[in-house]
């Protein structure tokens, strides 16, 4: 499987040659590229091989799928259509979903997907798009369709890609942090600002518990969901501006029912190091190559880019996301 | 039976469990779990017949779907292990 570093005219040479690719780059580099079966989308951050991070404005990430690719369809869908997303998708595939930062569409999937019909039933991931911490210039993050090579900054760019019979697709999301012991907090409905809570069973305004607790926005403050058992981390947004008085917004939503805690690293944990099959594309979070100090020994069987959101059905943050290929297998139940 | 007609048998109540134990045991297959948290939270919001039939078709519909995923599998047995249908 080939995935790395490459120069616009190796990428070229791949696409001309009819290669299935999920790219990531610096937006001048993808607009380069000539028409073909890829779409890609604007960082320049990325994972190597033996954890390297390095940025790069003169090199694109290349996942190559060419190996284990059926058929492929390429689609761009906007806030109207991204819920037929899980119907448009091969039954036995996966499909890699990239937006843009802010982009309405991104609103719509990160709150509503989990009523889109054939939810979970087919395997989505993806990543979000953003320029390095850069909010002043929001129109250089895109998301590519390389069958036209036209830029989206407001709808999502999706490769469908279908497998032989014999192969399955899993899509897997691993972090180290975990819910702390603290307040239990369930809020109300989806959505990415909150009202009120319920914080150990007692309905609050959010933001005044958070002021009576001295929660300190100005640093990362992360909340963990549990989602059955598998952890999805959100951010409280710093920029407070937003929250719009008695709100309080987050940089990913958060999910009515389902019980949050204030998140915190796992001591004890250790990264996957065993898979099911090979891993065909992985993508993690823009902090991990804020904090290598901390989080760069988790990430040592990853490469590709740093994200600004990641999405393995749900949108997340603070998470590594991988999908596998493997054997399938006829399941042994006794009749 | 075939895998197919095994899930086509589980119980509705056996679903039901399922889901309201969702956050009660250890699943491996990342869909199921939030499958099952979707499904947790619809329940808990319209607690109905219809709702009901319709979170037992959504289960039953990523058991079918997802049948031959080794995780699915674990997932399946444990099902089996603790809630005793047609698998054992």
């Amino acid at each position: 499987m080939i995935q790395g570093l490459y120069s616009v005219p190796e990428v070229t040479e791949m696409i001309g040659r009819g290669d299935v690719l999920l790219l990531a780059g610096d937006v001048d580099l993808l607009a380069q590229l000539p028409a073909g079966k890829w779409i890609g989308g604007s960082t320049t951050r990325f994972i190597l091989h033996a954890d390297e991070l390095v940025e790069s404005h003169d090199k694109i990430f290349v996942h190559n799928l060419s190996e284990i690719a059926g058929e492929i369809k390429i689609s761009v869908y906007d806030p109207s259509t991204i819920s037929n997303i899980f119907d448009d998708a091969y039954d036995n595939g996966f499909s890699v979903l990239i937006m843009a930062w802010g982009s309405d569409t991104l609103k719509e999937y990160s709150i509503n997907v989990s009523s889109y019909h054939n939810f979970a039933c087919k395997v989505i991931c993806g990543w979000i798009t953003k320029n390095f911490f850069d909010n002043e210039n929001p129109d250089i993050s895109k998301a590519v369709c390389g069958k036209d090579g036209s830029l989206h900054s407001n709808s999502g760019v999706v490769m469908h890609v279908a497998l032989p019979a014999d192969k399955y697709a899993e899509v897997h999301t691993f972090s180290p942090f975990k819910q702390g012991k603290g307040d239990v907090f369930m809020f109300e409905e989806n959505g990415l600002q909150v009202e009120n809570a319920c914080i150990n069973g007692i309905k609050q305004n959010f933001r005044q518990y958070l002021e009576s607790q001295k929660i300190d926005r100005s640093v990362e403050c992360i909340v963990a969901g549990d989602f059955a058992g598998t952890i999805m981390n959100v951010y409280l947004l710093r920029d407070q501006k937003s929250d719009r008085g008695k709100y309080v917004s987050f940089s990913a939503p958060v999910y009515g029912g389902v019980e949050y805690r204030f998140a915190e690293i796992d001591l004890s944990y250790e990264e996957p190091t065993s898979f099911e099959g090979d891993i065909v594309f992985s993508l993690t979070c823009i902090t991990n190559y804020t904090q290598p100090e901390v989080f760069k020994k988790y990430l040592r069987n990853m490469h590709g880019p740093f994200t600004y959101g990641e999405i393995a059905y749900h949108l997340m943050n603070h998470a590594t996301i991988y999908v596998t290929v493997g054997n399938v297998q006829e399941p042994v139940y006794a009749s | 039976m075939n895998a197919q007609e095994i899930i086509d048998q589980i119980p509705d109540d056996t679903l039901l469990s399922i889901i309201n134990k969702a956050n009660e045991l250890t699943w491996n297959f990342l869909a199921l779990k939030v499958m099952l948290a979707r499904l947790k939270l619809k329940l808990s919001m319209m607690d109905n017949d219809i709702a009901r039939q319709q979170s037992c078709r959504d289960l039953r519909d990523l058991f079918r779907k997802s049948r031959n995923i080794p995780n699915a599998q674990k997932d399946m047995q444990l099902i089996a292990e603790q809630f005793g249908t047609p698998f054992a």
